[in-house]
This record gives C-alpha cells, structure tokens and sequence, in this order.
C-alpha cells in the first residue's frame, strides 16, 4: 500500500500540469497533424481522407511561398532592429542622469496600447497623400501610398510592429542593465577599457540571457504576426502582406478549406521550431550562459 | 619600479537630496612611500573606501590633489594612471577564463598577443594559479578568484597596487596564509602598494605604515609599532589593541579631573607577583566574568565603577577578588573631552 501510495504520488502532483498540457499543447498538435490529411466539410460536416492531397494543393500553390517569403521578411525585419533599437534606447534610458521614469514610460506606451487600435491610427498615417508619413517622407524619397504599393505595404507593416515591440525589448535590457554589477565596470575603468570595449566585454556578455530572451519573445511575435495586417491591409495588397498566419485564418475561416490551412499551419510549426533549434546552438548558448558564468 | 604616492588635502563630499552634502572626507593628508605598504585602517563608513577609490581615479575629489611620484594625478584617467587595483568582490569578467581575465588590461593597452601570453603567465605564476588559465572564475574557489584578481592587477607592473579589503570575503585560515603571501609578494615585485582595511590584525601584521582613519579624517599615522605603543587618541587606542579606558582616579595618578587613564590588558600584572611601585595603578577587582582563550584569559575586574579587562596566564588561580597592578611606564593618559594624548 505504502509503496504504491509513493509511486502515484509524484504522478499525482504532475496530473493537472500533465492534462494542461496534453489538453492545450499536445492534443491541438495532433489534431492539425490529423486535419492536414483530411477535407472537412463544416456544412455538412463531413470529413474524408484525403491522404497528400492538402499538401499537394498548397505548397506548389503561390500563396504557400508568398506567405512564407512575407512571415520571415517581417521576422527578419522585425526581430533585428527592433532588437537593437531596444538595445539601444535602453542603453540611453539608463545612461540618463535624470527623467528616466518618463522616457521609460513613453517607449512602453505602444506595447500598453491595444495593436488594433493603433493599428487604424497607423493606417490614417499612412493614409494616400494627405497622411502624415506622405506628406514627410514623399517630398524627400518620392515614394507614396505605402499601403497600396505591394513593394511598400510589408515595409509600413515592419515599421509599426517594430513601433510596438521596440519598448517591450528596451524594458526587458532596462530590468537587466539595472541589475549589472559595478565592480566590473570598475575593473574595466582602471584596465582601460573605453566605451565600446566596456560594452562588448562587461555589458553585452552579462545582457546574454535577457538578449536570448528578447530573442524568443520578438521571434514568437513575429511569426505569428496577424492583427498589425488585418487591421491595416487584410494581407493586400495582391497578398503582398500576407503571413503565414493571416494566410492561415484566411483558407481556414475564409475559405473554410481546413485541409489547407492546417497544412499552412504545420509549415509555421518548422519554423518555430527553426527558430528554437537556432536558440539552443553555438553563439546563442554562450550567450545565455553569459551572465551565470 | 614604484613611486610614492603623496594624497593632499583630499575632500570627497557628496551631494545629496534636498541641497544636504555629507562630508565623505575632510582634508586628508598622507604619504604611501615607494615600494612599502601603506595600510589604510578603520571601520566601514570612515572614508577609507573612497579614498581608495579617489587614488585609482573611480572617483573624483572634491578638493585637494593625488600625486603618484611627481606627477599630478587628480584629473588622470584611472587606466593613465599606473595603478592597478585588487577589489573585494575580486571583480573579474564571469564571461572570460582565467588566462583572458588576467590578459585584459594588457589587450587594452595594445600589447602584443605572444608578449600577453608571457606576461599574464609570469604573473600568473607567482600568484600560482597558472593550472587554472582555462577555466572560468565561477568554477573557482573564493581565494583562487582574488589570486586571479592579484594576478591581473599584476600583469601590467603597476606602479602603484591599490587593495581594497582583498582578504574580507574568505575565510579565517585562508586569510591568515594570503595575509603571508601579499607581503612576500609585494616585497618581490617592490612596487607601492596602499592597503585598505577594517581588520587590525592585517594592518598590524602586513604594513609598514598605518593610517587610522575615522569620520573622513585621519586619526593617526606612523609605523604599526608606533601607532600601537603611543595611540594619540582614546579612538585609537581602543581599535587598535582594545585599551582599556577610564576615568583616572585622582588618587592613584596624582593628575587632575578630566583625564582618562589607558591601560592594555596584557599590561595588568597580578599584584601577589610584583610589589607596586609609587606612579603604578593598583586595582582592586571582582571577577565578573573570565574569557578563556587558550593560553590566555581575559578577566573583567569591576572596581567602583569600571570594568577592567586584564590578559593574564590561564594557569593564575581563579579566586573571587584579584588585585592587579600596572606599571606607571605603561598607563597611557589622554584628555577626556578631546580624546588627544596627554603627555605623562
């Protein structure tokens, strides 16, 4: 009795984590496995195998590459700069001597607002001619309308999601910049380190966990990429916004083709997966383990 | 190569909120001669750090000037300085091994990767820790991390070594034999080395001078010996050795009111053993409590209204009432309002 009592125990303890994650995670993941091989019929509510035949439809299909070129130029123009801009604004945040409290808030602003309604705030800027970002930036680069020149919607798109993520990175650094350890910058002061080699060797190495994960925050973000493009350009124009994930809602929702987006949906699963293989190898490990070391 | 190290009039306040400043430091004065150790003592807040800290160029003086042989080092970057510095948390880089920690300042100074190699061995070597160029500090013990830090300090041959508490965070033993080493080490390389403190026994034992410090000023200097034979104050006299304090007696020294007598408790002689001479003090004491400390005993002898503290052998028999003597060559006198040694 009392042995068995000590091995259901720790199984026990596990059971509501367990059941939440088969329940949230595991299950979903198998039914979008299962539902890729099937056409379902959501009138009728019919369903019937059909083997390679969704695979075979979608990724000779152009939306498949369209999509899947848009979601990682977004990522790619997302995750970096934003990254860096939060780098950077923290940097000065904290070098301020006095009103960081008030710069700290306003860079956080975006990430507290709700993204739709910024969203048409954003749209109305970019607005044909008489937006604000025409009447600045045409006169001066002579390119207009963002939002209905499929060359230039993707790039409007980036710029509001940097808009919104840029203050979500900053405070993360600012939290992490807050806890660095003095003595080091001291060391470094009388081993003549400057201002650059200050950074690379005592700032940048003790930053390696919160930059791994600002990493994942932004690249999570950034995958699943879907309110910014709805509310602004409903994956126009001619798709040139259209993400993996609005691409996703679009066959599933739009087109009720279930096969098809849960196809769409697994090709955005190897990317995640992509981008978590990337996060535990070479430079990225060093660099999560920088600030324990 | 070493030069001395001459601190003029050095003020450190801080500003503070609502217009208040405290006062860190209040015209100090002193000189850490070339080649020798020069220990800066006292409890924490007393200023010690941030003179320290004012001589490496981490801080910046409020008045006054740091000059390290004949050069004037108030506004020197600390890295133009040719100091080098030992902190008590050891300050290394977590991210670097060992061998790139100590090799560090000498990257920063342009030196050339095969000359940095030799170097940061070299130094490596005589703080022996030349087995753990590769790993990281956090795989270190508490002391092997300072040796680290002494070694980088080492690299550069600085002219001047400043150390601020090296030993506070490792343990009894350890200290005892790094306390050894640093001399042995500072005699070999010859440099000027400051020292600062709150340990007595490391002042005592390491220095060839000794600086009290207390409240932002400078309580006393000279040599360990000097300091601790003839304290010029009661504060002193009490840090340093743990003097007894009290009221003299007006009967037994023949001064007058308003002096406070010292004795040290290895000073008090039980009174069955010499015969009192005129000028000494003589106590007769009850026994409240005795400290064994080995060889040793402490006794504290309540007599009126002072408390006494007398070292004596701890094969004395223990009886309720002692009396004790101390010779007049041995009672120090001091003003009891200033707390400034009265001449006997």
């Amino acid at each position: 009795m009392s042995t068995r009592t000590a091995r259901l125990t720790p199984h026990l303890l596990l059971a509501p984590a367990t059941i939440c994650l088969v329940l949230f995670v595991a299950a979903p993941l198998v039914i979008v496995l299962v539902l890729a091989f099937f056409n379902l019929n959501l009138v009728t509510g019919t369903s019937s195998f059909v083997g390679g035949t969704n695979f075979a439809t979608e990724i000779p299909h152009p939306e498949f590459a369209r999509a899947l070129r848009n979601t990682l130029l977004y990522a790619v123009f997302t995750i970096g700069p934003s990254m860096v801009g939060g780098l950077l604004v923290a940097l000065l945040i904290h070098g301020l001597r006095r009103g960081q409290g008030f710069w700290r808030s306003l860079y956080f602003l975006p990430v507290a607002t709700t993204l739709v309604a910024m969203s048409s705030v954003w749209r109305w800027m970019f607005r044909a001619d008489t937006g604000v970002v025409d009447t600045v930036i045409a006169p001066i680069l002579g390119i207009h309308d963002w939002l209905s020149d499929p060359n230039l919607a993707l790039a409007a798109i980036t710029v509001v999601g940097n808009w919104h993520q840029i203050g979500l990175v900053a405070i993360l650094y600012l939290a992490a910049l807050g806890t660095l350890p003095q003595d080091q910058y001291d060391s470094a002061s009388l081993d003549g380190a400057g201002g650059w080699n200050r950074f690379w060797h005592v700032t940048w190495p003790a930053l390696g966990p919160t930059t791994i994960f600002v990493f994942i925050m932004t690249a999570g973000s950034a995958l699943q990429a879907y309110d910014v493009i709805a509310a602004m350009t409903q994956g126009g124009p001619l798709g040139s916004t259209e993400t993996l994930t609005f691409a996703i809602w679009n066959r599933g929702v739009h087109y009720f083709d279930i096969g098809r987006a849960a196809v769409l949906s697994l090709a955005l699963l190897v990317l995640s997966v992509a981008v978590t293989a990337i996060q535990r190898t070479g430079y990225a490990r060093r660099l999560e383990n920088g600030g324990s070391r | 190569m070493s030069a001395p190290v001459h601190i003029r009039a050095v003020e450190k306040t801080f500003e503070g909120a609502k217009r208040a400043s405290t006062r860190i430091l209040n015209e100090v004065t002193l000189t850490a001669p070339a080649g020798q150790i020069t220990t800066i003592l006292g409890e924490s807040g007393c200023g010690k750090t941030t003179l320290l800290r004012i001589v490496a160029g981490l801080e910046s003086a409020t008045g006054g000037s740091v000059h390290i042989g004949e050069r004037d080092v108030t506004s020197v970057h600390p890295s133009r300085r040719g100091v080098a510095m030992v902190f008590q948390n050891y300050g290394l880089y977590p991210a670097k091994t060992v061998g790139k920690n100590i090799e560090f300042p000498l990257k920063m100074a342009g030196v050339p990767i095969a000359q940095r190699h030799t170097r940061s061995l070299a130094a490596a070597r005589l703080l022996h820790i030349d087995h753990v160029m590769d790993r990281l500090p956090a795989q270190l013990s508490g002391g092997q991390r300072q040796r680290v830090g002494i070694a980088r300090a080492l690299a550069r041959d600085p002219e001047i070594l400043l150390m601020d508490e090296p030993l506070s965070n490792l343990d009894a033993q350890l200290r005892i034999e790094m306390r050894a080493e640093l001399v042995a080490m500072q005699r070999r390389i010859g440099s000027t080395m400051l020292y600062v403190t709150h340990d007595q026994t490391e002042a005592m034992t390491m220095s060839d001078r000794v600086v009290v410090m207390r409240g932002g000023h400078i309580e006393q200097q000279g040599t360990p010996e000097e300091v601790f034979r003839v304290p010029e104050t009661t504060y002193v006299a009490a840090f340093l050795g743990n003097m007894n304090l009290a009221p003299a007696p007006a009967s037994e020294t023949g001064a007058g009111a308003g002096i406070t007598l010292g004795v040290r408790p290895e000073h008090f002689l039980p009174a069955d053993r010499v015969a009192a001479e005129p000028g000494d003090l003589r106590i007769e004491g009850r026994v409240e409590f005795a400290e064994l400390l080995g060889t040793d005993r402490i006794l504290h002898l309540r007599a009126g209204n002072t408390l006494w503290r007398a070292r004596v052998d701890a094969a004395l028999p223990l009886h309720e009432e002692i009396t004790m003597v101390a010779r007049a060559a041995n009672l120090h006198r001091f003003d009891t309002e200033s707390g400034v040694r009265v001449a006997a």
